[in-house]
């Protein structure tokens, strides 16, 4: 057979089929264009068992080849190191008769069903990633239209509401004389009512600021210790309404921290009258804050010995309008948005924060800082 | 936003010895350069893809290329079109739709991608459903999104009959649903769809349908 037309063709033209001979020892002693091509390498000399991926050691390649048991289905290894799987059909030659014929083809029913399914999964790929880039740019275009709205009907309701807690406030500090009990009770409502309707406003346009992406951080290097000593002096009015103590001990030295003041100064007063709002009479509020080091950062934490959070609420808590199952002590106001604005102000900051409760006990907020 | 003219005969030779030796990165350097220099998208699209992917089928109907090479700079095509993806959905809608889609059995999908987004480079809410859509996943989409144009493609010349009972479907439930139809297949012979519809018609270049969209 090898010295067939046939046989001469295979070996001597570049024609898609594997055509080795080897002599008993397995040392190659010809080799098509094809095998060293696919191979990616000269294979004269070599032996034929390395040409393949043995994936059990006590396998003999040769013998299985001289074995006689065509066809066979053998992975090689290919120029681009991926093994590739043939069939392999090994003769013996007719002289000398220790030397052995190898033919090696594609099965080429499951090379066009492989062609043909990854066709039809890139182009439903294709389909797919248009889908996405398309429903994201959507996606954006109505959470921009949302912002938009809400901004607007923020603004708009400003002045009517401000007009109407001025007018209360006045009637209550300089009219009071005036009024029955009851008439102050409404005026009091009133005032209370227009206040908290005026604090929605307000976080909702810090909402509308920070998501529309144009708050600009007014940075300076400070020490964090005083930004927190000042919430706690603001913070200590409210407490002391409500006969909740907040103990603030002096930290350590502390690196610089870059911060906004203003902004973080809003983060430290929304936490302190949420852990006021949550605590009873008697109970106590500590204010911590450290240097970490080993993490670059400053660790600020405010915890309270109040209800405490339900555990599967816990991951609702920054986000926006989730009312937690915990009620405010002495039944204070909400807006429903302080810790979610209160978690984008921290993140524009590069820190981090969460949130550590048990349901009785009370709660731990903690956020960092970097620092410089 | 300062759009320039077309890209240049050598930009568009580098591509294309890029596109055809199956070099994604360097096509991608290319197109990624290109965007950086704000060229029109419809530049882009018509006379470095479009042309590219024209210049590639005659090679491959001539036999000067395989098959192989054919599918792989239509993967490398539609790769650089999710480049532009950001770019293009990004625009503002004008309250018009079309939905595109590849007849039966037709699994040229790119030519119908583009113009997809030819669609949506004038504004359209377009919908590309895919090579080798089903006639009846076709109308159930058109009778949910009512759209005001649907384009069917069609590359393969012998494939004619399924654009026929495409048509012949749609006409059936949305008799004044207005279709365009395009592809290679049109520049093999003619194809004598549109007699007896009304509001069908050929639509025979990218150029053109960016004329019937202004």
């Amino acid at each position: 057979m090898e010295n067939t037309p046939c046989c001469d063709f295979i070996f001597k033209s570049s024609v898609s089929v594997l055509a080795i001979t080897f002599d008993a020892s397995g040392s190659i002693i010809r080799a098509n264009v094809f095998s060293e091509a696919l191979c990616g390498r000269t294979l004269l000399g070599t032996n034929v068992s390395d040409l393949f991926v043995n994936f059990d050691e006590n396998t003999d390649i040769l013998s299985l080849l001289t074995a006689g048991e065509n066809p066979l289905i053998l992975n090689i290894s290919t120029a681009h190191a991926l093994p590739e799987a043939l069939i392999f059909h090994c003769y013996a030659c007719s002289s000398p008769n220790d030397h052995h014929i190898l033919f090696g083809e594609y099965n080429t029913a499951e090379m066009e069903n492989f062609r043909s399914q990854l066709i039809s999964m890139n182009g439903e790929l294709n389909i797919a990633t248009r889908k996405l880039h398309k429903q994201h740019a959507d996606l954006k275009r109505i959470n921009e239209a949302m912002n938009n709205l809400m901004g607007m009907a923020a603004h708009d309701l400003r002045n009517p509401i401000a007009l109407i807690m001025g007018y209360a406030q006045t009637m209550i500090d300089f009219m009071s004389d005036k009024f029955d009990k009851k008439q102050k009770l409404f005026l009091n409502s009133i005032f209370k009512a227009s206040k908290l309707m005026n604090d929605i406003i307000t976080d909702m346009l810090d909402v509308t600021v920070i998501e529309s992406g144009t708050v600009k951080l007014r940075l300076e290097d400070a020490q964090i210790a005083d930004v927190i000593g000042d919430a706690v002096e603001t913070g200590a009015i409210l407490a002391d309404r409500k006969n909740v103590k907040l103990l603030y001990p002096p930290p350590s030295p502390i690196p610089s921290v870059s911060l906004d003041r203003s902004k973080i100064q809003q983060v430290m007063d929304n936490l302190i009258s949420n852990a006021i709002k949550y605590s009873t009479a008697g109970t106590e509020i500590n204010i911590q804050v450290a240097h970490v080091p080993d993490e670059g950062c400053v660790k600020i934490s405010v915890s309270d010995a109040g209800l405490g959070i339900p555990a599967d609420e816990i991951k609702n808590i920054f986000k926006p309008f989730v009312k937690l199952t915990p009620r405010p002590t002495a039944n204070e106001s909400s807006t429903g948005l302080g810790m979610a604005i209160v978690k984008k102000i921290v993140e524009a900051h590069r820190g981090k924060i969460w949130v550590e409760s048990k349901l009785g006990s009370g709660t731990t907020v903690t956020f960092t800082l970097p620092t410089v | 936003m300062d759009e320039k003219m077309n890209p240049s005969e050598e930009i568009y030779q580098s591509y294309f010895s890029a596109l055809i030796k199956g070099n994604r990165h360097v096509c991608s350097d290319i197109v990624n350069k290109l965007l950086a220099q704000n060229i029109a998208i419809r530049d882009v699209y018509i006379n470095l893809f479009q042309r590219s992917m024209y210049e590639i089928g005659t090679l491959w109907e001539t036999n000067k290329i395989s098959v192989a090479i054919e599918h792989v700079a239509t993967s490398i095509t539609a790769f650089q079109l999710s480049l532009i993806y950001p770019t293009l959905f990004s625009r503002d809608h004008i309250n018009k739709s079309a939905v595109v889609a590849c007849v039966a059995n037709e699994f040229h999908q790119i030519g119908g991608q583009m113009a997809a987004d030819i669609f949506e480079l004038h504004g359209w809410d377009s919908y590309f459903l895919g090579s080798n859509t089903p006639v009846t996943d076709l109308v159930t989409f058109i009778g949910e999104k009512r759209p005001d144009i649907v384009g069917l493609s069609l590359s393969i010349y012998s494939n004619q009959a399924a654009l026929l009972e495409t048509i012949r479907e749609i006409k059936q439930a949305f008799p004044m649903q207005k279709i365009i139809m395009g592809g290679q297949a049109f520049n093999h012979g003619s194809i004598g769809v549109a007699q007896g519809y009304t509001n069908v018609s050929h639509v025979e270049s990218l150029a053109a349908l960016e004329d019937l969209l202004k």
